[in-house]
Formats: C-alpha cells, sequence, structure tokens
C-alpha cells in the first residue's frame, strides 16, 4: 500500500514522518491567511503570485516558487498513490488549505486511489488544543482511526468554496456561509475569521489591529510578547509571527503606534542583533488611543492596498469594511 | 543465465540524478549544496528535483537555521526505489560476471 500523507506544514509533516503512519508526506506550505489569491489562476501561475507577496521586497521569491512548484508536481504524482490521506484542524489556515487541495481533487481524475480526510479540533487529554502540530508521535498515528472518505458531495463543497474565497467580490463568501457546510463543520467559523480581518466599519481597523491596539494599551510592549498575546486572543490559531510584525510595523509606519527606538525592526537572521528585535518597545500613540476609543476612524491612517483571498481590499476609490454587528461587508467610498 | 537482466527505473538511471539521488539518500542537502556538489545550474537542478517529485521521491523540509531554507531528501517511497535500483545495479553487475565467465 502506498501512501500520500498531505499536512498544514513542517510541524505535522515532521511528527507524521516519526511516527508509526506510513508513507510519503507532502507539508502544504503557504500561510494562506493572507495575501492575494486572485481567481482564475491554475494551481502553478497561483504559486508565482504568492511566492511574489510571501518574499516580499527582501525575500528570496525563487525559492518560494521552487518550493511550490515541487509540491505541485508531488500532487500531481498523486494517482501513483493507492491512498492519500489529508491531515488538518480546524483554524482558517488549514481550512483554506482543505478548500485549495480538494478543488484540485475535483478537478482532475485520480483512478483508483482512495482519498481520506483527518481534521479535528480537539483530541482527548487537551483541553488547551490547537492543532495536531503540538501531538506527539503517537498521539498523531492515533488520529488515523478518524479518517472519513472525501466524498463527491465534498469535493464539490469544496470547489464552490475556494471560488467563492477566490472572487474579487467579498459578497459571494457570504453567500457561500449561507449554503449548508456540514461536511465541512469548522468552515463557517474560520471564514467568519477571515471576514473580521476586513477593516471594521466603524473603527476602520482589522480585528488583528484592534487587538494589537489593545494588548500595548494593556501595558504589553514587546513585539514577541504582543505576537504571543494576541495568538491568546483568538480562538483557533491564526497568523503567525512574522505577518504580526508586519502588521506591527505598518501599525509604527502609519502612527498608529510607536517604536522606541524608531524605526520598527523584524528580528534578525543573525543571533548577535536578536536583541535589537527583542529590546523594542511599542506603544499607543495619540492617533492610535482616539481609534481604539472610537474617537476617530482610522481608515485616513492604514492603508488598505494588500488582499484578502481574491479582494483587493482598497480599489478604485472604494473600500471593503466588515459590519461585525450585523455581519455585512459594505463597499464604501474612500 | 537463463533470467533476463532487470530492468533500471529511468527516474534513477540518468547520470546527474543518479549523483543527486545519492546525495538525497545519504543526507539533506539545500539547494545551494545540491548545486555545487553536482556542479550544475540552478535550472538544471530544479529540473531534476522536479523529476524527482512528480513521482513522489522527493520529500522537502524548512529548517531555521539563520534565514530560513529548505532541505531535501528521498521520501520514503524515493528511498525504497532508489534501494531498489542499486539492488538491480548489483544484480547487472552479477550478471555481467556471469556472462564474462561463460
Amino acid at each position: 500500500m502506498k501512501t500520500l500523507n498531505i499536512t498544514n506544514g513542517d510541524g505535522a509533516a515532521n511528527i507524521i514522518k516519526q511516527s508509526t503512519v506510513a508513507g510519503d508526506v507532502l507539508p502544504w506550505r503557504d500561510p494562506m491567511h493572507h495575501g492575494p489569491f486572485p481567481a482564475d489562476l491554475s494551481l502553478s501561475e497561483l504559486g508565482k503570485v504568492r511566492a511574489a507577496y510571501l518574499a516580499g521586497p527582501d525575500g528570496n521569491a525563487a525559492e518560494i516558487e521552487r518550493d511550490f512548484e515541487l509540491r505541485d508536481q508531488h500532487l500531481k504524482a498523486s494517482k501513483g498513490y493507492d491512498n492519500i490521506i489529508l491531515w488538518f484542524e480546524h483554524d482558517l489556515l488549514d481550512q483554506l488549505q482543505i478548500l485549495q487541495i480538494l478543488d484540485w481533487f475535483s478537478n482532475v481524475r485520480i483512478g483508483d486511489t482512495i482519498l481520506e480526510m483527518i481534521c479535528v479540533d480537539r483530541f482527548p487529554g487537551k483541553p488547551d488544543f490547537r492543532g495536531i502540530g503540538e501531538l506527539s508521535p503517537k498521539e498523531m498515528a492515533s488520529l488515523t482511526a478518524q479518517r472519513q472518505p472525501v466524498t463527491d458531495s465534498l469535493l464539490t463543497l469544496a470547489a464552490s468554496g475556494w471560488a467563492a474565497f477566490r472572487s474579487s467580490n467579498p459578497l459571494d463568501l457570504l453567500v457561500f456561509l449561507d449554503g449548508d457546510l456540514g461536511e465541512l463543520p469548522f468552515l463557517s467559523v474560520a471564514l467568519r475569521r477571515h471576514l473580521e480581518e476586513f477593516p471594521d466599519a466603524s473603527k476602520g481597523l482589522t480585528r488583528t489591529e484592534v487587538q494589537l491596539l489593545r494588548l500595548m494599551a494593556n501595558g504589553i510592549h514587546a513585539p514577541q510578547q504582543l505576537f504571543l498575546q494576541n495568538m491568546v486572543m483568538e480562538t483557533a490559531l491564526y497568523i503567525g509571527d512574522w505577518q504580526t510584525y508586519r502588521i506591527l510595523d505598518a501599525m509604527c509606519a502609519n502612527g498608529l503606534a510607536s517604536c522606541e527606538p524608531h524605526p520598527f525592526h523584524f528580528p534578525s537572521f543573525s543571533s548577535e542583533k536578536h536583541s535589537d528585535f527583542t529590546s523594542q518597545r511599542l506603544s499607543l500613540t495619540a492617533a492610535g488611543i482616539r481609534v481604539l476609543s472610537g474617537e476617530q476612524n482610522a481608515s485616513g491612517l492604514m492603508p488598505r492596498d494588500g488582499w484578502l483571498g481574491g479582494v483587493k481590499v482598497a480599489e478604485a476609490g472604494t473600500i471593503w469594511t466588515w459590519n461585525r454587528d450585523t455581519a455585512e461587508l459594505l463597499r464604501r467610498s474612500v | 543465465m537463463n533470467a533476463p537482466p532487470p530492468f533500471l527505473n529511468a527516474i534513477f538511471h540518468q547520470p546527474v540524478r543518479t549523483r543527486l539521488c545519492l546525495l538525497l539518500h545519504r543526507g539533506e542537502p539545500s539547494f545551494t549544496q545540491l548545486k555545487a556538489s553536482l556542479s550544475i545550474t540552478d535550472g538544471n537542478l530544479d529540473a531534476h528535483l522536479k523529476k524527482l517529485s512528480a513521482v513522489g521521491y522527493l520529500h522537502s523540509r524548512m529548517i531555521v537555521d539563520g534565514r530560513p531554507h529548505t532541505v531535501y531528501c528521498l521520501s520514503e517511497s524515493g528511498t525504497e526505489a532508489f534501494r531498489e535500483y542499486l539492488d538491480c545495479l548489483e544484480a547487472i553487475c552479477a550478471f555481467a560476471m556471469l556472462a564474462r565467465d561463460d
């Protein structure tokens, strides 16, 4: 029996490899909760777009693109396996990875290959369970008993979800969320978290920005602590450290927070310069205090030139905003 | 002398890829290390890695040792197939020895 195990990243992949679970392991390395996913691009075209975004101005886009190309080549080898098992959890990153992978499988023929999925939001004896990356190899192997066949209707649902996530019109995602998502029981909560990353209609801030400013207001000033405490404010795992620092950097650059010393420095890959990062202290500015208290809307302060899925948040003089009270997306003039 | 000589796995039986797979079988080299060891271009190494990945023989792992980077090795199925390839080479050598002795 030749098996391919596909999972959410290197942490879980390494545990599967250390366990008694047989087969090849393919980690799906893409922090999908941020950055562009424009519609109508093939998997390889999307890999180029993602690599350019993830590399940023200073990163090695060619290396990231190579990783995606090799990943995609391996995925295309699927029909050479007797069975494929997807190993995922309930958070947004994993739910998006499930949508992307199942969408791909909905468009290809894999012959007699059996496609199964494990997707969990809990583990016995772990009340604070957040993800499969925190399991021991033995615990990971025990999850095989929970694998479920991927049905045609699940493939269809995932393909619809993937199209809605990549649509340039975020209202398509709300329409999708109104449907029956019973076969992906964690998807609705995860996608609603995604919608909270659109700027709030009243404050002009995303949920993450509000949380980070609140933490500063409550006396958390070190960047690493801001990242860790921000994770605590999430019910499921959300963005990683680097994306958190990108947001802190943007808030400092646009006057909502200040950094001492100025400007904000990202963590260095050189251990000698690590204290340059850890010794930084971030605080609310007067504008940050006004925005947090509701006296001022941040929409004029924070640039919104980014993407969430297939949506350019601000485009052609308008911006998509999220109303938490009514669960509505509204397009407003900037 | 009646048994025919075994077939060699064409994925491994290519001059650059045989050497590449020996390196991937023995360790976990990075792209830069592989390129230097094999004295080939980025594009050439890319093409050979893709060939291995397209049959599921390649596994990659991201490590953080200074700047994060990817290291490569043979996957479980790649390791098994490569061992079979080495066994085939041995069998061919034995076959050749027998033919010479005949």
